[in-house]
């Protein structure tokens, strides 16, 4: 039991009478990848919401890495290892490739501001290290021959790889992608499943969890499947028995009229 | 050179050391503030008070003057970076009207309106200044390439997103806030030692908004591009002292002159004359060394 990485039991959240995650109970282990699926409003963003800790839900308890984080900010889950992507990305405009993927390795280097501002050797030393570390992050995932230009300039399929480059810096143990395929195109959308296979042969042991639309790239990537649909889980398990899950054709297709 | 001269070369520094100051802020972490003047104020107060009456050396006035300063941006930045943006500058202004009325409660020590005088006189006060300048440009310009300029630079563009990993973003901007209190406190300093005389309109709402002025001209994520800029604006209007309209120097309608810059560099250049590029030694050498024609704005 001891390789699950992240965990939630019976989280809840509702915005006035709103409930958008209602009693969402998951798990996932290492080197798995899982995703959650479901139409629009469904509270698939919301739960990833709750699992960064942008949100804190009502009740229910969120684990990671074997500890409840319920009581713990945004910023503190993000330093234990748990890195994620937005649905419309999220770039630091005014920062080059290279420093957008600088920024995630930043809060971990070790000088301070009076050693920043004077040159000393430490700087040096963490500037060349973080440095090395981002360049090889963008290697890996052939993204070096953007490195210094600005992200605004990239075409909207290399903007997403390179916010998920930066969220996978830091090498976390759980990446949450947020709908990493919406706005690309089919071409894109099948460049992107052999991308995210990529990652997971190159980052030994990571778990990502993803949302999507695409019914191409999720039937591709996981291993385990949650539908949402109203807040609710109405289904669970592989891609195979997800697809012929009479409840889930429902909710996707709308139901026959009975005769 | 002239005393003239000489005090044209400190006033740009004085200057220079402030636009570096709110640099530090605004351009990399995005707080706009039309308060700053304030911690010169409080900065040369408590120096040259302290000094007067305490009977200390200026040396170690001055720095209890920028611990001051120091302390009461920690304090002020506690409850206002909590807020948004907008919310922040109106309460900066108000913050300077604080401190311009405080200083003329404390008349029996501040001299108030009248103007506090007693300041001692340093030699070679130009060159310290320049030391000083140089010096804080240089750690400026560091802090901008640092971790903490690119942690700055991804707060002020997207909060949520610098959160998400793992940077403390109102820690970071209390950090930054204090640094460029500090930064605008030595420049209250020099501006003393510099008139030998500090009155609490000096650093009112209009010195403030100065600083800012030169900043978005000279290029809101430019060092070099709004240092230049605060140089040359600031000794503009003594330039312009000869040329005389309708009877009138041109020197009196400073104000007007900057309004105008302001809005033609707004309207035609949004970023400011340099934006986004910085003048460097690396790219001059391009400029000067190969006559390819290469821009001399270096992008470092």
């Amino acid at each position: 039991m001891s390789d699950i990485v992240l965990k939630t039991d019976k989280i809840r959240l509702a915005f006035g009478g709103v409930v958008a995650v209602n009693d969402f109970t998951m798990e996932i282990a290492k080197g798995e990848i899982r995703g959650i699926i479901g139409p629009n409003g469904a509270g698939k963003t919301t739960i990833f919401n709750v699992l960064s800790r942008i949100y804190t839900q009502d009740s229910g308890t969120v684990e990671f890495l074997g500890e409840d984080i319920s009581a713990k900010d945004q910023i503190s889950v993000a330093r234990m290892g748990m890195s994620r992507t937005f649905q419309n990305t999220r770039l630091f405009s005014g920062l080059s490739v290279l420093d957008n993927v600088k920024v995630a390795l930043d809060f971990s280097a070790k000088y301070g501001l009076f050693e920043a501002m004077l040159l000393l050797p430490r700087r040096k030393k963490a500037e060349k290290e973080t440095a090395a570390k981002a360049l090889e992050c963008l290697k890996i995932l052939h993204l070096d021959q953007y490195a210094q230009q600005r992200p605004s300039n990239l075409p909207y399929g290399i903007q997403r790889r390179v916010e998920i480059a930066r969220a996978l810096a830091n090498n976390p143990k759980v990446l949450l992608l947020d709908e990493p395929a919406a706005g690309l195109n089919p071409e894109e959308v099948f460049e992107l499943i052999d991308f995210i296979k990529e990652i997971k042969k190159h980052f030994e042991g990571i778990a990502i969890l993803v949302i999507e639309h695409r019914m191409d790239l999720i039937m591709n990537l996981c291993d385990y499947i949650y539908v949402q649909n109203f807040g609710m889980t109405i289904a669970s398990g592989t891609p195979e028995s997800v697809q012929n899950d009479p409840v889930v054709l429902s909710a996707y297709l709308g139901e026959e009229e009975q005769q | 050179m002239s005393s003239y001269q000489i005090s044209l070369i400190q006033l740009a520094c004085i200057s220079a050391i402030s636009v570096a100051g709110v640099f530090v802020m605004t351009s990399l972490a995005g707080m706009f503030s039309l308060g700053q003047a304030a911690y010169m104020s409080i900065c040369a107060y408590v120096t040259f008070c302290t000094a007067k009456f305490l009977d200390i050396p200026v040396l170690v006035s001055a720095i209890l003057g920028i611990a001051c300063s120091a302390a009461v941006a920690y304090i002020i930045s506690l409850p206002t970076l909590k807020l948004r943006n907008d919310y922040f500058a109106l309460l900066s202004v108000g913050f300077s009207n604080m401190v311009a009325s405080i200083v003329i409660l404390l008349e029996k020590w501040t001299n108030a309106a009248i103007g506090f005088s007693r300041i001692p006189k340093v030699e070679g006060l130009v060159w310290i200044m320049l030391g000083v300048t140089a010096l804080i440009i240089f750690m400026v310009r560091n802090l901008k390439y640092s971790r903490f300029g690119r942690m700055c630079i991804a707060l002020k563009n997207d909060p949520i997103a610098a959160r998400s990993f793992g940077i403390d973003v109102y820690r970071l901007k209390v950090k930054i806030y204090v640094l460029s209190s500090v930064i605008t406190a030595v420049a209250g300093i020099m501006y003393g030692l510099r008139t030998r005389v500090i009155m609490p309109d000096a650093f009112g709402w209009s010195a403030s908004a100065e600083m800012q002025i030169f900043l978005f001209f000279g290029g809101t994520n430019s060092l070099s591009g709004s240092v230049i800029s605060a140089v040359v604006l600031k000794l503009l209007p003594e330039f312009l002292r000869g040329i005389t309209v309708f009877g009138q120097s041109l020197q009196n309608a400073r104000t007007i002159l900057y309004c105008i810059l302001i809005i033609i560099v707004l309207n035609f250049r949004t970023q400011g004359i340099l934006g986004e590029h910085e003048i460097s030694f690396k790219g001059i050498k391009r400029l000067f060394g190969s006559r390819k024609g290469a821009s001399g704005k270096g992008n470092k």
